[in-house]
């Protein structure tokens, strides 16, 4: 270039400006300067030189950097501190030197695989900020543009770009680059900050791309990905159809491209992670698998609902209950790595329960690990019992009513003089159903003996009823999820449903809840 | 499509994207402004151009292809980032992809000029070009890393590049001769 056609140095130096992250002049400086690009070949040469220029020490210095951070780690073996993303990203702190270095080496790298592999830079796309139960994906593992199938667990991962990411299996996913991410199958949870904003998640069935939210996807392995917002804005994009933009409180489902009921509790999120891993970590699968043999065991055990011995995960067709009926549910990761939960989510999704026979039950005991979503519609149906009419006295309706609480309806009893129930069935205290997903342990103590029905809540007393009179429990067939009897439905997963033909005491329930709690 | 034939097309494309490399770089970092987004703009390019080379007319220059990708790639860009704060028109676009184009060759022949170049830099240039190069760091970050203001170390950066220019420059007329 010619010295004498140089634009002067202080158009020059706005064009640095430029290139360092905008003019410092506001808005209409810009503006300026980008017409007077437009017009003036000679300061768009320029610009293209400074360019040039400005990617070359990019890569040159990020290059020369890795080499004199490799010949440190080769003096001093012992300090073991590779790139690592996880490490909170700093100003001048190494950790946040060493990403790029090793970024813009990896640039350079040409792997075998796809056509597209060759150009792709295989620096990391996202690291594993936490994993549970997962195999080979251990914390501080980067994670590039490979398919990663994940069978059991839950997956935490930090993008580049920061957003935070909660991936639970069965799973299988890949990234496009940091800012696109494939999920072919599994429920993935999305904390997007400012700066990672326009994070895409990419479905068979359409795409969910953030404008600055905390969104959720759930791709099951087969039938329509659902697009779940709590906070902010998410467009949703189905395939070969009209973009809708959703907000906060919203859900839409790609497949059928209609809006859905946000499902709450469907997806495990960022601030559940540490005590899940925690619980995992102490061993306390375990001791819910032991806690469950010794119920089996129980000369009082009516009937033990789980969902182990099931077909394949994931599966939405017709499965056979333990009760050997059919019903409809979705198969589901339970409350620890690879074990299972049945999983309501439409409107017909039930479980046929048969147990109890004809027998009547002066005493009985029903507890259930749930996590169920805060829906908009009263009455989720926790079990009702087919034979409720009022010639069959003493049969079980229970369910979690609008205000959260837990209600139980016996047919033909009656509550004592005084009782202050406002709706005539004995109800809980306190709200079941929270803002952001949980396992829980639900339970109903009935007592014909002592004509009381008291109710649990993850192991404490939450409310005793007096009773006047007060019949022994009937069960026979019946029904978790929905009931078309009155249409009463479910949303959330149960994990196990257990009947006792005895009261367990509260000493009891705690140490029920104690031994299958999965969290620390 | 045989495994030789895949094999020749990947080699192909492998050899054209390393030649284009440096245009798409520098069309992408001057029209996107933080290093992350440009970096994840030609990424996408990347992947556009592998994924869509049955596309590409041989007869044409392939940098004009895959600078026309990228042009689209950089509208996407401002389009889901609403942050970015220059947003380049669809006729700067053009014009600068166009004189990118035409001037590709030149630009092999700086790299190696270059890395002579900052070797010859005092310590604290090459402080602060790492600072703003490797770090990322904004320039008010830089500013109280160095004890300065965001204004100077604006004015310093603006030299150092002059320098590492004229340096370049003055490099490749040796070798001409």
């Amino acid at each position: 270039m010619n010295d004498a056609a140089l634009p002067g140095d202080s158009d020059r130096r706005l064009i640095d400006d430029l290139l360092d992250g905008g003019p410092v002049d506001g808005p209409d400086a810009a503006n300026d300067l980008l017409a007077r690009l437009e017009n003036d070949p000679e300061a768009r040469e320029y610009l293209l030189e400074r360019a040039v220029l400005h990617a070359s020490l990019r890569h040159s210095l990020a290059r020369r950097n890795l080499a004199a951070w490799a010949v440190a780690q080769a003096q001093a073996p012992e300090v073991s501190a590779a790139p690592n993303d996880a490490v909170p990203r700093g100003r001048g702190s190494r950790p946040a030197l060493l990403r790029w270095a090793a970024a813009a080496i990896c640039l350079a790298v040409a792997v075998g695989g796809g056509l597209a592999s060759g150009l792709i830079s295989s620096r990391p796309c996202a690291t594993v900020t936490a994993g549970i139960g997962t195999t080979g994906l251990a914390t501080g593992r980067a994670v590039r543009g490979e398919t990663v199938a994940l069978e059991a667990g839950v997956l935490e991962l930090e993008t580049r770009r920061g957003a935070r990411l909660v991936i639970e299996a069965p799973a299988a996913f890949r990234f496009e680059s940091p800012q696109r991410l494939h999920l072919t199958r599994g429920r993935i949870a999305a904390d997007v900050p400012a700066r990672a904003k326009g994070f895409t998640v990419v479905a068979p069935s359409g795409e969910a791309i953030d404008l600055g939210t905390r969104f959720a996807v759930d791709v099951p392995a087969s039938g329509a990905a659902e697009v779940h917002v709590f906070d902010g804005e998410v467009v949703a994009r189905p395939e070969a159809r009209r973009s809708t933009s959703l907000r906060d409180g919203e859900a839409f489902s790609l497949g059928a491209n209609a809006a859905r009921e946000l499902r709450t509790a469907a997806f495990i999120r960022r601030g559940e992670v540490p005590g899940l891993a925690a619980a995992v970590a102490a061993g306390q699968e375990r001791r819910s698998r032991d806690a469950a043999e010794r119920l089996r065991a129980d000369p009082a055990l009516i009937g033990f609902v789980d969902f182990e011995a099931e077909g394949s995960m994931d599966n939405r067709a017709t499965a056979e209950a333990a009760t050997g009926q059919a019903g409809q549910y979705r198969l589901v990761q339970g409350r620890w790595p690879g074990s299972r939960a049945a999983d309501f989510t439409h409107s017909g999704d039930h479980l046929p329960v048969d147990v109890g026979g004809n027998a009547a039950w002066p005493r009985l005991t029903v507890a259930a690990w749930v996590r169920l979503d805060r829906l908009g519609a009263p009455y989720q149906s926790l079990y009702h019992t087919d034979g409720w009419t009022k010639e069959n006295p003493g049969q079980v309706h229970w369910m979690i009513v609008d205000s959260g609480v837990m209600r139980l309806a016996l047919q033909e009893w009656q509550l004592a003089a005084g009782a202050v129930e406002r709706h005539g069935h004995p109800e809980s205290r306190t709200s079941v159903l929270g803002t952001e997903g949980r396992w829980m342990h639900l339970a109903f103590v009935y007592d014909s003996g002592s004509r009381t029905a008291s109710f649990y809540v993850d192991g404490h007393p939450d409310g005793v009823t007096a009773l006047e009179v007060a019949p022994p429990a009937r069960l026979g067939p019946a029904r978790v999820g929905n009931w078309n009897a009155q249409d009463r439905k479910l949303s959330g997963r149960i994990d196990e449903l257990v009947f006792m033909g005895r009261a367990l005491s509260a000493t009891e329930i705690q140490e029920l809840y104690e031994a299958g709690v999965p969290y620390r | 499509m045989d495994q030789q034939q895949a094999s020749d097309i990947r080699e192909r494309l492998s050899r054209l994207w390393m030649q284009a490399e440096p245009a798409v770089n520098a069309y992408v970092f001057a029209a996107v402004q933080r290093f992350q987004d440009a970096e994840d703009v030609v990424q996408q390019v990347a992947l556009a151009a592998a994924r869509r080379f049955e596309e590409y007319d041989g007869s044409r220059p392939f940098v004009a292809w895959v600078l026309w990708l990228a042009k689209s790639k950089i509208i996407d860009h401002y389009r889901v980032q609403g942050r970015q704060k220059v947003v380049f028109s669809e006729t700067l676009l053009d014009q600068t992809a166009a004189r990118l184009v035409e001037r590709q060759a030149a630009d092999h022949a700086g790299a190696a000029a270059l890395e002579r170049c900052i070797d010859k830099l005092p310590p604290k240039s090459r402080k602060l070009l790492d600072l703003r190069y490797v770090e990322d760091a904004s320039m008010e970050a830089i500013a109280r890393a160095i004890d300065s203001t965001a204004g100077s170390v604006r004015v310093m950066l603006f030299r150092i590049r002059d320098l590492l220019a004229e340096c370049m420059k003055a490099a490749l007329a040796e070798e001409a001769t």
